[in-house]
């Protein structure tokens, strides 16, 4: 090889991983960089429709800030995240380990616990809403046929607590057909002659699963947390669908508020986000 | 420990091993094991039930007499099956409808999984510069919702002529869903060996063709798994589809479902037989690629 084709083939390595990011970083820096520099900007005005009113500095933040409808929706918001992150993890934790069981059926299952995720997630909130339902649900039908009178007619979205709960079982829902696969796999990843050392040694189940298992599956578990996370911050379509017109207002968070708000005034939402959101 | 009590020890443990049938406390054991096998076939019956009850009630009501729908003892089966819906629906908007959202998510889906592939191998590959500043900056942009951009980007629409086009929304959906599929396929080419490109260069490929005929159909789980995530994902949104997509001849699944509620309440039978028409191509999707899925998730994950 001559030092010219040497220098050149340096030259290409320089500059080929750069244009193979090329287009992901323009589209990026299009679509989300520069509206999310505008949505500051915004913010920092007054807002009339689509119009940039007059420069007003942090105001629109400190009426936000201020707001105490605001920091409900924000309490809430933490809330609904915590309930549904840590709800859908062990929830998927568990299906995974009763799918990875061994007994016959489990592909089956497999099936079934994977096959809501074709679902359109409009739908199944509508589906859920419906499901709770004070005359014509299932869990009020199931619930009082157990035996339990009171819940003969109960309106769970008559109080912000329920109506949070409901929500909070039909976003649970939806999340687990995709953490509960990844976990089955991570799972499956977990050496077998490890944990049947330990079982032979007289350590439970319980504690083949802590001492053992969930220290293999870690690393999934970690980026399975922090997905969740991200999206259950931006819930928006389960409790915009479940809870919009009989002005059950107080099981909206964040993300609701904003569409809200917006309407009113563009600036005030950026303010809203550019706050509580980066 | 004299030799003696070891040996005695030893012995012991092989008779126990041979007469292991008939030990006593063995009926017990089993019988306790049993019950652990009846307890989790149960829990296992339970998890069936509640993950595919509102799947199968949203076919059931689709097919639902309209006098069976709203009853205040719920019915969980029907006698009078009809498909009156469906043909209705047919007849209508729903074929277009249901050929945007195919349009809009496909779109979104192949531009996210060939992009990704592209920034995923440049990030795995190269010795770049920032490469982990990138890589965060990537999740941090993950992280802002939708709503964040929405005004200034239906602003710039407008003016660029973008609204109402597939174009506009494909955009949108896959900025949204491109900087995870980064994520993800950069960690299944992290387990896939250098050597293999390297060796592929050395016998006359070019960057392009190792790429495409190496390093793609070895990563090809983590790129079935960022597939559905973007499709799911640009075929259940719904702030960016109704913000931009504002003509009834444009509208996608979410708009399409929402005709079916107002202010005077909800057409159940009409928007469950809606539902169900659009779970069908995902179900479909899902059967194409399921051999990818389970091993995808995992590696994926971990090296993520």
């Amino acid at each position: 090889m001559t030092v010219e084709a040497a220098s050149r083939r340096r030259l290409q390595l320089k500059i080929i991983p750069w244009l193979l990011m090329a287009p992901t970083m323009v589209g990026i820096a299009l679509v989300i960089g520069y509206p999310f520099v505008r949505t500051i900007w915004l913010s920092l005005h007054e807002g009339r429709g689509l119009r940039t009113g007059a420069w007003v500095g942090l105001d629109n933040y400190v009426e936000m800030v201020t707001d105490g409808q605001t920091q409900a929706a924000f309490v809430r918001t933490v809330v609904l995240t915590a309930v549904t992150v840590i709800g859908s993890m062990v929830a998927s934790l568990l299906i995974a380990l009763v799918l990875n069981s061994g007994l016959p059926g489990m592909k089956l299952l497999t099936i079934l616990v994977v096959l809501p995720w074709a679902m359109p997630r409009v739908s199944a909130a509508i589906l859920w809403k419906w499901a709770f339902d004070s005359q014509y649900g299932v869990v009020n039908w199931l619930l009082s046929s157990l035996g339990l009178g009171m819940f003969d007619g109960y309106g769970w979205f008559n109080n912000g607590t329920s109506a949070l709960f409901v929500v909070a079982v039909a976003i649970i829902w939806a999340k687990i057909p995709f953490l509960t696969i990844a976990m089955l796999a991570a799972l499956k990843s977990v050496p077998g002659d490890i944990v049947e050392a330990a079982r032979l040694d007289g350590a439970s189940a319980f504690k083949v699963l802590l001492r053992i298992k969930v220290p293999v599956m870690r690393p999934v578990i970690v980026v399975l947390f922090v997905l969740a996370t991200i999206q259950a911050f931006q819930a928006f379509d389960h409790i915009y669908v479940m809870t919009v017109p009989p002005g059950a207002r107080t099981t909206r968070p964040r993300s609701c508020r904003c569409s809200r708000t917006w309407r009113r005034s563009p600036s005030s939402t950026a303010a809203w986000d550019r706050r509580w959101r980066c | 420990m004299s030799e003696q009590t070891m040996t005695a020890a030893r012995t012991e443990v092989r008779t126990s091993a041979v007469g292991r049938r008939n030990y006593p406390g063995r009926r017990a054991q089993l019988a306790k094991r049993a019950v652990g096998r009846l307890l989790l076939s149960l829990v296992a019956i339970a998890i069936g039930l509640v993950s595919i009850f509102p799947f199968y009630w949203m076919i059931l009501t689709s097919i639902k007499p309209e006098s069976e729908i709203f009853t205040v003892t719920p019915r969980f089966w029907t006698f009078d099956p009809t498909l009156s819906r469906y043909t209705t629906l047919l007849k209508g908007e729903i074929g277009h409808q249901l050929l945007n959202s195919v349009i809009i998510a496909g779109g979104a889906t192949l531009c996210s999984v060939v992009l990704g592939m592209m920034a995923a191998y440049a990030l795995s590959r190269f010795a770049m510069p920032a490469k982990s500043v990138i890589a965060v900056a990537l999740l941090v942009v993950q992280m802002l919702p939708a709503i964040v951009v929405v005004i200034p980007l239906f602003a710039a629409y407008r003016t660029t002529g973008l609204l109402n086009t597939y174009t506009g929304v494909i955009i949108a959906h896959t900025a949204l869903a491109l900087a995870l599929s980064v994520w993800l396929i950069r960690g299944f080419l992290a387990g896939i060996p250098k050597e293999l490109d390297e060796a592929a260069l050395v016998d006359g490929a070019n960057r392009f063709q190792a790429l495409v005929h190496i390093i793609f159909p070895l990563a090809l789980p983590g790129v079935a798994v960022s597939a559905i995530f973007a499709f799911i994902t640009s075929w259940n949104e719904l702030l960016l589809a109704m913000t931009f997509l504002q003509q009834e001849s444009m509208k996608t699944l979410p708009g399409a479902l929402q005709q079916f509620t107002s202010q005077n309440g909800t057409d159940w039978g009409g928007t469950m037989t809606a539902s169900t028409i659009f779970a069908l191509p995902v179900m479909i999707f899902f059967v194409l690629i399921r051999r990818y899925l389970a091993s995808g998730a995992a590696v994926g994950a971990v090296k993520g």
